[in-house]
């Protein structure tokens, strides 16, 4: 995890062209020499069906993020369901207002997540401090500290753009592209 | 319910109250200066000396019977000397007067006298006061930054303070998450350790035990957004409790000097995030008494429908972290389904289902269209079933009884010494609710019945919560039933808003208690001093004592049946 | 050929009990979904059939994390330690008379011995993931263990003086008719709670504690060491499940289906299974958590002398007759149910009135408890709230 050491850990939506699962980069993961194709497809299926997101809310967000899993909603049915433990979490779901001094928390908590692991910004807040954003103590985007994989706007969105925004990151990985941790890497550091 | 009185007038605190105010503070004599009024309609304020601030304030409390602090905050004067007022108010719970006292501080250095060791609710305020504008309280117990990171340079409510037009650059925010911020910019000796934290260490000698602190939050599942607590346990009972905040810091208060008043409105918003219509509430009440002008009726009825609407959708989300804190996953699924139900009609009024951005000086900004209204009151005819429901699930459940009941008490006289309010004050019988003693809005004219527990434990204010979701209902279907015609927002009212100068500080009784907002104008377009009262704030720091000979698994039952929403308390 | 054909026991029982495992996984999510009015999963094959699939091969794919400063030994030995002994309780445990790994003289007493390894995983897992959650959520385990195995033991005891064997199946073969549940109510009641403890399920789920201990013995553990703990719990559903049909439901006796010791009847083997975690599960979307020192106090001061209570009526049922074991039985059941039903109704009774007593409000108390005794519940014109 070389991304705290670097100043620039922006990811420019466009700079950071998804990579598929046949690209030759793929051939740098050191899993792939191990992994025949199929069971790379079955990996595929496996993280496009199964989506553990880690409940870290902070703010107003939290409370649609809750939302979600209510009846109405119930992302059960996807196969999304929430864990505690960030070492079991997939996906780090920011919802809400990062302060500067959550920030070093939640780096933390993206660290002590297991690869491949999966940032969702959600809400105006996570994506670019939002209301909030000339203020003295609020981070302006997470992406500013970690890579970020989806963005879903709104001042709190609504639960159905954050289900969307699950599905499409169950889509993508099904389709086998990559975490935009690892594109980060495999741009900077040249290996997965 | 009664029928809408024709001689309507703004429900303000009567003007008695503001009387016996001024002789209260006359008859404290030679502790304090000259009286005046905070603002146009606002309360009597003394001026008082440093030397002379503790002797009125306990005179106050213990001679005439103030024991509520509801506000302590200060208000930069911006001038040469770098001078500014401390504000101090009072409230006699009898009859609701409010008397304030002001301490002016003329120049750098800014020291004040505590009043934390004689109040322990001033602890935390004061911490704040320190934190945001620099001033230090001689003889506090625990003086540190509040709400931002030990190592902030600056105190950021001072008017001086320069905040960068494009926020904090993305460079400081990188090099903020190399550490924790826990080490003040001079050094360790800088930040005082918490008080109990000497106790660590040594244990229980019979049976060889080793005392650990415990960081619960700010993420942890259950601690209702980042709250952080330090707790030092023993095995598995509690010795101590420290809560700690600011991780939801988004300077809220001075973001909203930097805005014309109505673009304060969505700030207001998201201050309480899960009852987002009480702090607009308050602030559009305080704006209107400072502006000079009154809500129609009919808009006095929207207020009191949306805000004991939004109280019970608070109160599901509460409910579901009571029952989610015990470890019953249940309880949320089924209060979430009438929660959605509750947020249709908000969506249909208002366009958001959270951030309604809804009040307006003199009214409101929609009408409730007539078919949303037939539904909503469709859905609260009904609503007493699913509160039995919400009840069969969790009140006689035999766990959540001998998890909650007996546990986490808290006494009266802990209540007045915290500035406790709201359900949390009401559960252990403690008569306040501003909805009946200081009516706003429509709340003179439809009566509200307060809900009382005995005990004061966590089963009390659970049952007191509860108990609010159905007079909250029966509320809400009296003020849509009673609700009259006319327009829902008055006439004539200028587009931009310029307030003479001056204070208004308005208070409503929000779904975690006495919520205020003091509005400072000084005859610009933008406010010069926006400060919420938070309920939760002063709740939050009583919970050390709710704490007391507790264990390992009440924590998180108790702390949630504060009903802490961080948005609010850190603002 | 014996060495062949024992290897092929093992993998058959192995893939049944995995097989079984998977779809109590999946029962647990649609079950607790349907009972929240939600669905559960739905989209991964038929009906979410395939979720825990994806779920457990997605974790495969996780990386492994072992945090620095763990005591490495035990922390990549643990979720081992769990694993192992939950699969290894099949060797004695029978599906239907001849098909069984050994039919052990003393296999009650094996499967006993070998499920009380695995709290000592726990308290591997606690001790070494350097974090106090999980330390707290190890001891918890421990305790809780200890409170409940001696109950639990007790208990059977009751059982195996009926059958007067510790064979499973001689236990199954003697409730010809005549299930234990009807003669002995009590000790299947106190079997089914302390095996609620002893799978870590709500209201006992101490060591895990979601929503106090973040994850309890398993927050440091990722990937494919998380995923054994994960099975392994469920597995140790299935086993209970199994292990309380055969001892009081009459195992694989029943009027249909090759019941009564046909082969088939491992059909009704595992419907009585199943109905018994469904009551697991019902338990867990009904109940919150009790707290530690309460677990541990219905275990001492409750269970074990209502334990001991029906081993000592058992014994007067064997040196009298059966009528007046289940009359005396049912007594203590009813005596059981009416006082834990009274420790709910009453708690924090004497906290509470001492609190009440000395409250300072002006007004009365006004919410009618409808636990407590309704003579308190006065109320004022001005705060009456219904009842």
């Amino acid at each position: 995890m070389g991304l705290s050491d670097s100043a620039d850990t922006r990811l420019s939506q466009e700079g950071a062209a998804t990579v598929a699962a046949d690209d030759p980069a793929m051939a740098a993961d050191d899993r792939s020499g191990v992994l025949v194709a199929p069971l790379q497809t079955i990996m595929n299926w496996a993280r496009g069906h199964s989506m553990w997101p880690m409940t870290f809310g902070t703010a107003c967000c939290a409370i649609e993020m809750m939302t979600v899993g209510s009846p109405r909603y119930d992302t059960d049915r996807f196969g999304i369901f929430f864990r505690n433990s960030p070492r079991q979490a997939d996906c780090m779901i920011v919802a809400g207002t990062i302060s500067l001094k959550m920030a070093p928390r939640m780096k933390l908590l993206y660290e002590q997540m297991a690869e491949p692991k999966y940032v969702i910004a959600m809400g105006a807040c996570a994506i670019s401090g939002g209301p909030f954003m000339h203020g003295y103590n609020v981070v302006n985007g997470v992406d500013q500290i970690m890579p970020v994989d989806i963005y879903i706007p709104g001042c709190p969105p609504r639960p159905e753009a954050l289900i969307n925004g699950l599905l499409t990151l169950m889509k993508r990985n099904a389709a086998g592209e990559l975490s935009a941790a690892q594109r980060y890497r495999l741009e900077t550091e040249g290996h997965l | 319910m009664a029928a809408p009185d024709p001689a309507h007038t703004q429900s303000s605190p009567s003007a008695t109250a503001y009387k016996a105010g001024s002789g209260i503070l006359t008859a404290l004599g030679n502790l304090v200066g000259e009286v005046d009024t905070l603002g146009p309609g606002g309360m009597y304020c003394a001026q008082v000396a440093p030397e002379a601030l503790l002797g009125a304030a306990t005179t106050l409390r213990d001679s005439y019977g103030f024991r509520h602090l509801s506000l302590l905050t200060a208000i930069d004067h911006a001038d040469a000397q770098g001078g500014l007022d401390l504000l101090y108010s009072f409230v006699r719970k009898t009859d609701g007067v409010e008397v304030a006292l002001r301490l002016t501080l003329a120049k750098d250095p800014l020291v004040a006298p505590s009043m934390a060791p004689a109040w322990p609710a001033a602890n935390p305020l004061e911490r704040e006061v320190f934190d945001l504008f620099g001033v230090r309280f001689e003889n506090h117990p625990f003086l540190r930054r509040l709400v931002l990171r030990d190592d902030f340079k600056g105190h950021p409510l001072r008017k001086g303070f320069e905040m960068s037009p494009d926020g904090v650059p993305a460079a400081a925010s990188q090099a903020a998450i190399s550490d924790h911020g826990l080490v003040g910019p001079a050094g360790n000796d800088d930040v005082p350790g918490f008080p109990f934290m000497a106790e660590a260490g040594g244990g229980d000698p019979l049976m060889h035990s080793e005392r650990i602190v415990l960081n619960v939050g700010p993420q942890h599942p259950s601690t209702h957004g980042v709250l952080h607590l330090y707790v030092l346990l023993d095995g598995e009972k509690v010795i101590g409790a420290q809560p700690t905040q600011g991780y939801l810091h988004r300077c809220i208060e001075k973001l909203a000097e930097s805005r014309t008043y109505k673009a304060v409105i969505p700030l207001m918003d998201r201050c309480d995030y899960v009852s987002s219509f009480h702090t607009e509430l308050a602030y559009v009440l305080a704006l209107e008494e400072l502006l000079g002008v009154e809500s129609t009726p009919k808009a006095d009825f929207i207020r009191v429908l949306m805000s004991e609407l939004v109280r019970i959708t608070s109160h599901h989300t509460w409910y579901t972290a009571a029952g989610l804190d015990t470890g019953a996953l249940t309880p949320f699924l089924y209060a979430f389904i009438d929660r959605e139900l509750i947020l249709d009609f908000f969506e249909e009024v208002t366009g958001g289902r959270m951030m309604f951005n809804y009040f307006r000086p003199g009214g409101v900004k929609d009408d409730i269209p007539p078919e949303s209204a037939e539904k909503l009151r469709k859905m609260l005819a009904k609503f007493g079933e699913s509160v039995d429901g919400y009840e069969d699930m969790l009140t006689g459940n035999e766990v959540f009884r001998v998890r909650t009941r007996g546990i986490g008490m808290l006494s009266c006289e802990e209540i007045e010494a915290y500035s406790v309010t709201g359900p949390m004050a009401r559960g252990s019988g403690y008569d306040i609710d501003l909805r009946r003693d200081a009516p706003y809005a429509a709340y003179g004219r439809i009566p509200v019945n307060v809900c009382l527990g005995t005990a004061g434990d966590t089963f009390d204010r659970y049952r007191v919560r509860v108990s609010e979701m159905r007079e909250s209902a029966r509320i809400a279907l009296a003020a849509l039933d009673g609700m009259p015609e006319g327009p829902h927002i008055a006439d004539g009212l200028p587009k931009s808003i310029k307030p003479p100068a001056g204070a208004a500080y308005r208070k409503v009784e929000s779904p975690r208690g006495e919520l205020g907002v003091l509005v400072m104008s000084d005859g610009t377009a933008k406010p010069w001093r926006v400060k919420v009262r938070s309920p939760a704030l002063s709740n939050l720091h009583a919970a050390p004592c709710m704490l007391n000979d507790c264990q390992m698994g009440d924590i998180i039952p108790v702390v949630g049946s504060v009903d802490v929403v961080m948005g609010e308390i850190d603002r | 050929m014996i060495a062949l054909k024992t290897l092929l026991g093992v993998v058959v029982i192995a893939i049944v009990v995995l097989v079984n495992t998977i779809v109590v996984m999946w029962c647990e999510r649609k079950w607790l979904g349907h009972m929240q009015s939600r669905q559960g999963p739905l989209r991964t094959g038929w009906h979410g059939a395939l979720q825990p699939f994806a779920d457990a091969i997605k974790l495969l794919g996780k990386e492994d994390i072992v945090p620095a400063n763990v005591d490495r030994p035990l922390f990549l030995i643990a979720p081992i330690i769990a694993f192992i002994p939950s699969l290894l309780t099949y060797a004695a445990m029978p599906w239907i008379e001849s098909f069984v790994g050994a039919s052990l003289d003393v296999g009650i007493f094996m499967v006993f011995a070998i499920t009380a390894i695995f709290p000592v995983s726990m308290l591997f897992a606690g001790w070494s993931s350097f974090n106090k959650y999980s330390l707290i959520g190890g001891f918890r385990a421990a305790a809780q263990q200890v409170s409940y195995e001696v109950p639990m033991a007790v208990a059977i005891a009751g059982v195996v003086m009926l059958a007067e064997s510790m064979r499973i199946s001689d236990i199954v073969n003697a409730q010809h008719g005549l299930y234990y549940i009807i003669l002995q109510p009590c000790a299947a009641i106190l079997f089914f709670i302390a095996m609620l403890a002893e799978i870590n399920r709500t209201p006992f789920d101490m060591p895990e504690s979601e929503s106090e201990l973040v994850g309890g013995i398993n927050t440091e553990y990722s990937s494919m060491r998380f995923a054994l703990f994960f099975v392994a719990e469920y597995i140790n559903v299935f086993t209970w499940s199994l292990i309380f049909s055969l001892l009081f439901l009459g195992g694989w006796n029943g009027p249909l289906f090759g019941g009564w010791d046909g082969p088939l009847g491992m059909v009704w083997l595992l419907l009585k299974t199943y109905a018994v975690i469904f009551m697991v599960f019902w338990v867990r979307a009904t109940l919150p958590r009790v707290r530690i020192d309460q677990l541990t106090a219905l275990g001492w001061r409750i269970l074990l002398p209502f334990a001991l209570a029906s081993v000592f009526i058992t014994a007067i049922g064997v040196f009298t007759n059966n009528f007046v074991l289940i009359v005396l039985e049912v007594i203590a059941t009813a005596a059981l149910v009416w006082l834990i039903a009274r420790i709910g109704e009453r708690a924090g009774e004497a906290r509470r009135s001492e609190a009440s007593a000395r409250r300072c409000s002006d007004g009365s108390a006004i919410i009618p408890d409808p636990g407590s005794s309704p003579g308190s519940a006065s109320g004022t014109s001005h705060t009456e709230v219904g009842a």
